[in-house]
């Protein structure tokens, strides 16, 4: 990339709107999510490393302790010099002077004490975010998304479509209805949807009878983000295809193209930018969404349990290095796969 | 390949866009249909390609060669469009929006890939933009989009070729030049065309023959001379030019202009003058004449301009040449008195060619 800070712009007040966009980004966006990773290395941290010290000299050992299994314990400090007469040492939670035989463990120096915290909390880390638990969390979570993103990205497409072409009175009425999703709490429309689709709810009992079951199934999870998904997809699309008219269709109509052929050749690419965006945008909700899921998800373990579902269970366990570290990896694979995406698509298009 | 429109009509609703229009185009001729905005030439361009489809009234069909296309979808009618905003495909580079009407013919009647690329470089060559066929057309300037345009529509070899406003999107400079090149190109290529415009110079100069429409109907039809110098109603003179209008009214069959008093017929009179047909006295002459006051003389550009104003300081216009000028310069606030050379009558809007007083 390439940063040119231009002495003079045509823009009005581009300085200022560009330190306020990095002030922002960085107080609103980037110094929470550090707090992620902050949190997530503290795994390592939970016990310090100490050498075990016999007679006055090291054994070679080294014991992992918790700050409360110290209590009992004469600990030199790292720097102490065990051949010495006495030894400054901290005996039984006090400060005291021992002598080097009396000493049972000796702190290590603040390198060695990082170095240890991440060797041993890497593991820790790949064993509280990649359990088969959260795994099988992701898998619910990411592929409900992403077939409810696919789902959207079409029906949202036609109901885009059918919202700028077709021309009826109250159609700004359905327009209006497209927002509501964005407009409703989540939990509100997670009972609403819970009480339609349960097995004894009006549409829940209908799908029952054909032996489909809805609610509290990964085809609830699928249907409450297509619900929560749909304004991205309409939104993003609306004013692309406004901009777009008829005149392209006409021209690859006159060309000998066929309705199909045309949508496909040209219609499709062309929308291809806003297409992606609103496909990006539904699938990233779909990921986060919490609200509107935990009523018709069941929360199963291992079959219907949200990943930001299992995150708040890891908290109100107290287990906030779990959650944060569940979070953090789940924070990693989104970034990476909407970045890819983007990434991969624009890399196709032209712009 | 010629085109007969027969009766055809559309409606939008309450508005009718269309009335009755019927026409022939000769094979291989440029035609071009004239009009001011809404009076229905796009739309009648539209419907001869497919684009839009006319009331189903009696009688009402399109043929091309004698065959009824009335009924074949736009993208089996093999016609060329070309549309005023170019409507290129984004993505596409130059050489492939030129291709995309081979490519997308049904298998069995496609071109291999040799033959689609050198069609495309032939069509190119023809617009002359051989070297910038892997540009994207938002790397084109709008006289080049819009030959990119028409090497696209050519290049399926169309029947006939629609021209939409081609030209209207580019400036003034640009128009001039791309009309000259059409012409020519239309005599090297040869294909029937119709090109919708509502520009009259641009129609003059352009086409073998002119439509004239107004308000869904066709005024007159006739070669550029023609129309110009022998206008069959008053739209069509005023259209086709700068005029000075003169109302009046009829008495007893006669129409009579300036006079004072008298009974009225109900027709209105109004009678035309080109700026150019007025000859300009310095004293009150014979056969009768307008007194007028010079208000303001150019003399910048092929012709002199002079505003001037009568005694009812209605505005006047007269062109004269620069010899004419030179050999009696007149001047602002010069008393004048303008003769008509050739003027037209219209009774209630159209020709009429029967006794008049001034």
């Amino acid at each position: 990339m390439d940063i040119k800070w231009k002495k003079y712009s045509v823009l009005p007040g581009f300085g200022p709107s560009f330190a306020a966009t990095v002030v922002w980004l960085g107080i609103l966006v980037l110094l929470p999510l550090s707090t992620l990773v902050v949190n997530t290395l503290a795994i390592g941290f939970e016990e310090m490393p100490y050498r075990v010290i016999s007679d006055g000299a090291p054994t070679g050992e080294t014991v992992y302790l918790r700050a409360g299994d110290t209590d009992d314990k004469t600990i030199a400090p790292a720097d102490a010099d065990l051949s010495a007469e006495t030894v400054a040492a901290v005996a039984y939670g006090e400060a005291a002077e021992v002598s080097p035989a009396e000493v049972e463990l000796q702190e290590v120096t603040r390198g060695e004490r990082i170095r240890a915290g991440l060797v041993r909390g890497f593991p820790k880390f790949v064993e509280k975010a990649f359990s088969p638990r959260v795994l099988a969390s992701f898998r619910v979570t990411f592929g409900t998304a992403l077939l409810a993103a696919l789902v959207n990205l079409f029906l949202g497409g036609i109901i885009a479509y059918a919202l700028v072409r077709i021309k009826i009175p109250g159609k700004r009425i359905l327009d209006a209805l497209i927002d509501l999703p964005f407009a409703m709490p989540t939990a509100i429309c997670g009972i609403a949807m819970v009480t339609m689709y349960a097995p004894n709810g009006p549409i829940g009992s209908l799908a029952a009878k054909l032996g489909i079951k809805i609610a509290f199934t990964p085809l609830g999870i699928t249907l409450a983000l297509l619900f929560i998904g749909l304004p991205f997809v309409v939104r993003a699309l609306q004013p692309a295809l406004i901009d777009l008219g008829t005149e392209l269709e006409d021209a690859a109509m006159s060309l000998g193209a066929s309705r199909i052929t045309a949508w496909r050749r040209v219609i499709v690419p062309t929308l291809a930018p806003a297409l992606l965006t609103g496909f990006s945008l539904a699938f990233a909700r779909g990921l986060g969404e919490y609200g509107t899921v935990i009523f018709i998800a069941g929360n199963a373990p291992m079959k219907t349990e949200i990943t930001s579902l299992l995150i708040v269970t890891q908290l109100e366990q107290f287990d906030y290095a779990g959650a944060t570290a569940i979070a953090l990896a789940m924070l990693t694979i989104s970034l990476l796969l909407i970045f890819g995406i983007n990434r991969f698509f624009s890399g196709r298009h032209h712009s | 390949m010629s085109i007969e429109i027969n009766h055809i009509s559309k409606h939008y609703g309450d508005f009718q866009a269309l009335d009755d229009i019927s026409l022939t185009i000769p094979t291989g001729k440029l035609v071009a249909i004239l009009g001011p905005s809404g009076c229905g030439k796009t739309t009648l361009l539209r419907t001869v390609a497919g684009l839009e489809r006319a009331d189903e009234t009696p009688g009402a069909d399109i043929l091309f060669d004698g065959v009824s296309a009335l009924n074949s979808p736009v993208n089996r009618r093999k016609v060329g469009f070309v549309f005023q905003h170019y409507a290129l495909f984004r993505q596409m580079t130059v050489a492939d929006n030129v291709a995309f009407g081979l490519t997308v013919k049904p298998r069995a009647e496609r071109p291999d890939k040799a033959t689609i690329k050198k069609r495309v470089a032939d069509m190119l060559d023809l617009v002359q933009l051989s070297r910038l066929g892997s540009r994207y057309p938002d790397e084109l300037s709008g006289g080049q989009r819009q030959r990119v345009a028409l090497a696209r529509a050519l290049a399926i070899e169309p029947k006939v070729l629609l021209l939409d406003e081609p030209f209207g999107a580019l400036d003034a400079q640009v128009r001039a030049s791309l009309r000259h090149w059409l012409r020519h190109l239309h005599d090297t290529i040869n294909v029937t065309s119709i090109f919708v415009t509502h520009d009259q110079e641009e129609a003059l100069e352009v086409s073998d023959q002119v439509v004239v429409m107004n308000k869904g109907r066709i005024e007159q039809i006739g070669s550029p001379n023609e129309l110009f110098s022998n206008p069959k109603t008053e739209f069509v003179m005023n259209f086709l030019g700068e005029v000075n209008i003169f109302h009046g009214r009829f008495e007893r069959d006669k129409a009579v202009f300036g006079a004072k008093g008298a009974e009225r017929d109900e027709a209105e009179a109004k009678m035309l003058v080109r700026p150019h047909d007025f000859a300009i006295r310095r004293a009150r002459p014979s056969e009768g004449g307008i007194a007028a006051e010079v208000i303001r003389v150019l003399t910048a550009g092929a012709l002199v301009k002079i505003e001037l104003v009568d005694e009812s300081r209605n505005l006047l216009y007269v062109h004269q040449s620069h010899a004419e000028y030179v050999a009696d310069p007149v001047k602002v606030q010069d008393k004048v008195w303008l003769v008509a050379t050739s003027q037209r009558i219209f009774r209630n809007g159209e020709d009429w060619s029967g006794d008049y007083v001034i």
